[in-house]
C-alpha cells in the first residue's frame, strides 16, 4: 500500500536532487531553471499528499497558486536568459564570473 | 490482494520497456556493421558539412514560449472555477472576471509592444 | 480595506499602458510618486477609521489590519516614494526610465503591501513572489550591460531557491497541523509546542533558511554583494531599503505571528545567524574598494544586529528590531542618495576612491554623506547609535552579556570602514578622472536636482534629529507590537 510517507519520501528525494542540481551544476543555465521547476514540483507533491491525507482542499488550492507562480518565475528566468544569450551567445554558467563574491 | 490490482500495471510497464528495448538491441546485435569514410561523414546534399548540426534555436521561439507558459497556466484557474461556479456565489464569479481583466491588460500590453509579431 | 493596494495596482496598470506611447520618464515617475502619495493617504485614513470604529484587525483569516501591517505599509510607501524621487534623474540618464520600469516598481510595492498584511500562507506566498519577480526584472533593466544581467541571474536563482525552501517548510508545517491561516496555526502550535514532531522542527528550519536568504544574512549572503554591484544604482537602492523592509515584514509575520510558540527551535539558530553575519559583514567590508560592495557587506552586518534583537522573541525586542530597521533604512537611503546625486556623465562613482576630495567641491553633500556614515557606524549622537544602543541594552537586560560584548567589539571593527570613507572625502586630494583632461573630477553633479537634493538633506537631517530626540520614534515602535 502506498501511503503518505512514500509520497513524502519521493518529494524529499526530488527536492534534494533539485537543490543538489542548483549547487553543483556548472554547465548550463537551462538546467538551473529546470532545477528550480523541479523544486517547486516537489513542494507541490508534498502539498497534494498532505491535502489527501488530511482530507482538506486547501493544500490543493495552494498547488494551483504554486503552479501559476512557477510559470511566472520560469518566464522571468527565460527572459533574463535570453538577454544573457544575446550578449554572450551561450548559456554557460562558467561565464558568470564578472562579479566576484 | 492489493498487489494483484497492480499486476496489470506491472505487465504494461514490462511490455512497454520490452517493446522499446528489443528492436534497439536487435538492430545493434543483428545488423551488419561495416563502417567506411563515406558512411561516417554527415550528409549535406553532397557537400562537406558546413557547420554543426547543433545550431541554437532562434530566440523568437523562446519569446513565444515565455508568453505561452504564462497564459497557458493562468487559464488553469478557470477549471476549478467553472466546476464550482454554482457554489461560490457572485463574489466568486466577479473575482474571476477581475482576474481575467488583469490577464487581458497583460495581453493588450504584449500586443501593443509587438511581442506577437514574428518578424 | 484594500484601497491602498487598489490604488497601487491601478496606477501600475495605467503607467504600463501609457508607457507604451508616452516616453517622458519624468511624467511617468511623477505619476508613480503621486500614486504612492495617494496610497500613503489611504493607508492612514483607513487606519484611523478602523481604529475609531474598533474594526476587527483580522479579515476572514486572510488579511491582517493590525498595527504591524500599518507601520510596515507606511514605511514601505514612504521609502518607495523617496527611492523613486531620488532615482528620477539617474533613470533618465541611464535610459531605463521607461513605463515598464515604473510599472514594475509599483507592482513590487503592491507585493510588499500584500506581504505586510498577509495572515495566510497563500497570501504571503503570492505577495512575496509578486515583489521578488518584479525586482528580478528590475535588476535586469539595463539590458545591454553584462554585469547587470549576471546580477539578475544570480538574484533570480538564489531568490527561487529561497522561495522553494520557504514553501517546503510551509508544506511540512501544513502537513503536521493541517492549518494554513496564521491565527489558528499559532494556537495549534502553542498547544503542541512542547511535544512537537520532527516534521515541525524541520519545517521551521526550512522556513528560517528561506527567510535568511531573502534578508541576505550570513551564511546565505553570497548573492548580496554581487547584486548590489551589478544592479543599476536606483534598483540597488530599492533592494537595499524597500525590499529589506518587506523581508523584515515577512520575518515578523512568520516568526512573531506564527512560529513564536516554537521559539525553542529557532532562537538558537537565529543567534547563530546573527553573530555570523555581524562577523562576516564587518570583516569582509574592510577589504572592499567598491562603494556598492561595501554597502552590501554593511547591510549584511546590519541584518545581523537586527536578528540579535529578533532572537530574544519578546514584544519589546521586536519593537527594538523595528527601530533598528528604520535607522538602517534611513542611513542607507542617505548614503546612496548622495552617490545618486553625484553620477557624472563621464564617470560613475563605483570605487570609494572616486569620492576623493568631495569636501572641496560639494561641502554639503560631503556633510550629508558624513552623517550617513557616522549613523551606519553607530557614532553618537546619530540615529544609528541609538538603535545599536537599544539592542545592547536589551541584550544586557536579558542576561546575554556575552552577545552584547561581541556585538560592541565587532561594531568597533566595522567603524573602521565607515571612517575610511570619511577620510577619503575630507582629507584626500581631488584626483582628476583622466590625466589628459585635468579639469574633470569624478565627484561631479549629474545635474542640478533641487527636489532630490532636498530629499537627501531631509534624510540626513532626520538621522541627526531622530538621533538626538529618539524618544517619540522609540515610543511609537514600542506600541506596534
Amino acid at each position: 500500500m502506498i501511503g503518505l510517507s512514500h509520497y513524502l519520501s519521493v518529494s524529499a528525494i526530488i527536492f534534494s536532487i533539485s537543490i543538489l542540481g542548483l549547487m553543483i551544476n556548472h554547465r548550463n543555465l537551462i538546467t538551473l531553471l529546470m532545477c528550480i521547476e523541479l523544486m517547486l514540483l516537489a513542494v507541490s507533491t508534498n502539498f497534494i499528499a498532505f491535502a489527501r491525507y488530511l482530507h482538506q482542499p486547501a493544500g490543493e488550492v495552494f498547488v494551483f497558486l504554486i503552479l501559476a507562480v512557477a510559470a511566472a518565475e520560469s518566464a522571468i528566468g527565460l527572459a533574463i536568459l535570453v538577454l544573457w544569450f544575446r550578449q554572450h551567445h551561450s548559456v554557460d554558467v562558467e561565464q558568470l564570473n564578472r562579479l566576484k563574491g | 490482494m492489493l498487489l494483484k490490482e497492480y499486476l496489470p500495471i506491472v505487465v504494461f510497464i514490462a511490455l512497454g520497456i520490452g517493446f522499446g528495448l528489443v528492436p534497439l538491441l536487435a538492430g545493434f546485435l543483428i545488423a551488419p556493421s561495416r563502417p567506411n569514410k563515406a558512411k561516417e561523414s554527415p550528409y549535406e546534399c553532397g557537400f562537406e558539412a558546413i557547420e554543426t548540426g547543433r545550431a541554437p534555436f532562434d530566440l523568437r521561439f523562446y519569446l513565444v514560449a515565455i508568453l505561452f507558459i504564462l497564459f497557458d497556466l493562468e487559464t488553469a484557474f478557470l477549471f476549478p472555477w467553472a466546476v464550482s461556479l454554482r457554489k461560490i456565489s457572485s463574489l466568486g464569479f466577479f473575482s474571476m472576471l477581475f482576474f481575467l481583466g488583469l490577464l487581458l491588460i497583460g495581453f493588450l500590453y504584449e500586443w501593443c509592444k509587438g511581442a506577437l509579431e514574428w518578424e | 480595506m484594500w484601497i491602498p493596494e487598489g490604488i497601487v495596482l491601478l496606477a501600475a496598470i495605467i503607467i504600463l499602458l501609457t508607457g507604451l506611447r508616452l516616453k517622458n520618464a519624468k511624467l511617468l515617475a511623477g505619476l508613480a510618486r503621486f500614486s504612492l502619495l495617494l496610497t500613503m493617504l489611504a493607508t492612514i485614513l483607513i487606519k484611523t477609521y478602523s481604529w475609531k470604529h474598533h474594526l476587527d484587525t483580522l479579515i476572514s483569516e486572510l488579511w491582517f489590519m493590525d498595527h504591524i501591517a500599518f507601520v510596515m505599509k507606511l514605511t514601505i510607501e514612504i521609502t518607495a516614494w523617496f527611492v523613486l524621487g531620488l532615482g528620477v534623474h539617474y533613470t533618465q540618464h541611464e535610459d531605463i526610465g521607461s513605463g515598464e520600469y515604473y510599472a514594475l516598481t509599483l507592482f513590487a510595492v503592491l507585493g510588499m503591501l500584500i506581504v505586510a498584511s498577509a495572515a495566510h500562507f497563500m497570501v504571503l506566498f503570492v505577495g512575496l513572489e509578486l515583489f521578488s519577480l518584479a525586482i528580478y526584472a528590475l535588476v535586469a533593466s539595463q539590458c545591454h550591460i553584462s554585469i547587470g544581467i549576471e546580477a539578475a541571474i544570480k538574484y533570480f536563482v538564489t531568490g527561487a531557491l529561497a522561495s522553494g525552501l520557504l514553501l517546503y517548510g510551509i508544506s511540512l508545517i501544513y502537513g503536521a497541523t493541517g492549518q494554513l491561516a496564521f491565527v489558528p496555526l499559532m494556537q495549534d502550535l502553542g498547544v503542541i509546542a512542547n511535544g512537537h514532531s520532527l516534521l515541525i522542527s524541520f519545517g521551521v528550519i526550512c522556513i528560517l533558511v528561506g527567510v535568511a536568504f531573502k534578508l541576505g544574512v550570513a551564511p546565505f549572503h553570497m548573492w548580496v554583494p554581487d547584486i548590489y554591484e551589478g544592479a543599476p544604482l536606483s534598483v540597488m537602492l530599492w533592494i537595499a531599503t524597500t525590499a529589506k523592509i518587506a523581508a523584515f515584514a515577512i520575518l515578523v509575520r512568520l516568526l512573531w505571528n506564527v512560529l513564536a510558540p516554537l521559539g525553542s527551535i529557532w532562537q538558537p539558530l537565529v543567534q547563530f545567524l546573527a553573530l555570523l553575519s555581524i562577523l562576516v559583514g564587518n570583516t569582509a567590508a574592510i577589504a572592499q574598494s567598491n562603494f556598492q560592495r561595501m554597502l552590501a557587506y554593511s547591510s549584511i552586518a546590519h541584518m545581523g544586529y537586527l536578528l540579535l534583537a529578533v532572537q530574544l522573541n519578546t514584544e519589546s525586542a521586536w519593537s527594538v528590531a523595528l527601530f533598528y530597521m528604520l535607522s538602517y533604512v534611513i542611513g542607507t537611503l542617505t548614503a546612496v542618495a548622495v552617490i545618486l546625486l553625484l553620477q557624472h556623465k563621464h564617470a560613475h562613482i563605483k570605487q570609494i576612491n572616486d569620492l576623493c576630495g568631495l569636501h572641496q567641491r560639494h561641502p554639503w553633500l560631503a556633510f550629508i554623506l558624513l552623517l550617513a556614515m557616522f549613523s551606519l557606524a553607530g557614532v553618537p549622537p546619530l540615529l544609528g547609535f541609538m538603535a545599536k544602543w537599544q539592542i545592547v541594552q536589551m541584550l544586557i537586560e536579558q542576561q546575554q552579556i556575552g552577545y552584547a560584548i561581541t556585538a560592541m567589539l565587532l561594531t568597533i571593527v566595522g567603524a573602521y570602514y565607515y571612517l575610511r570613507i570619511i577620510k577619503v572625502i575630507y582629507f584626500d586630494d581631488l584626483q582628476p578622472l583622466d590625466p589628459a583632461k585635468p579639469n574633470i573630477y569624478p565627484p561631479a553633479l549629474l545635474a542640478v536636482q533641487p527636489t532630490a537634493s532636498i530629499m537627501a538633506a531631509l534624510c540626513g537631517g532626520s538621522l541627526l534629529f531622530l538621533g538626538i530626540f529618539p524618544a517619540q520614534l522609540l515610543q511609537f515602535c514600542l506600541q506596534v507590537f
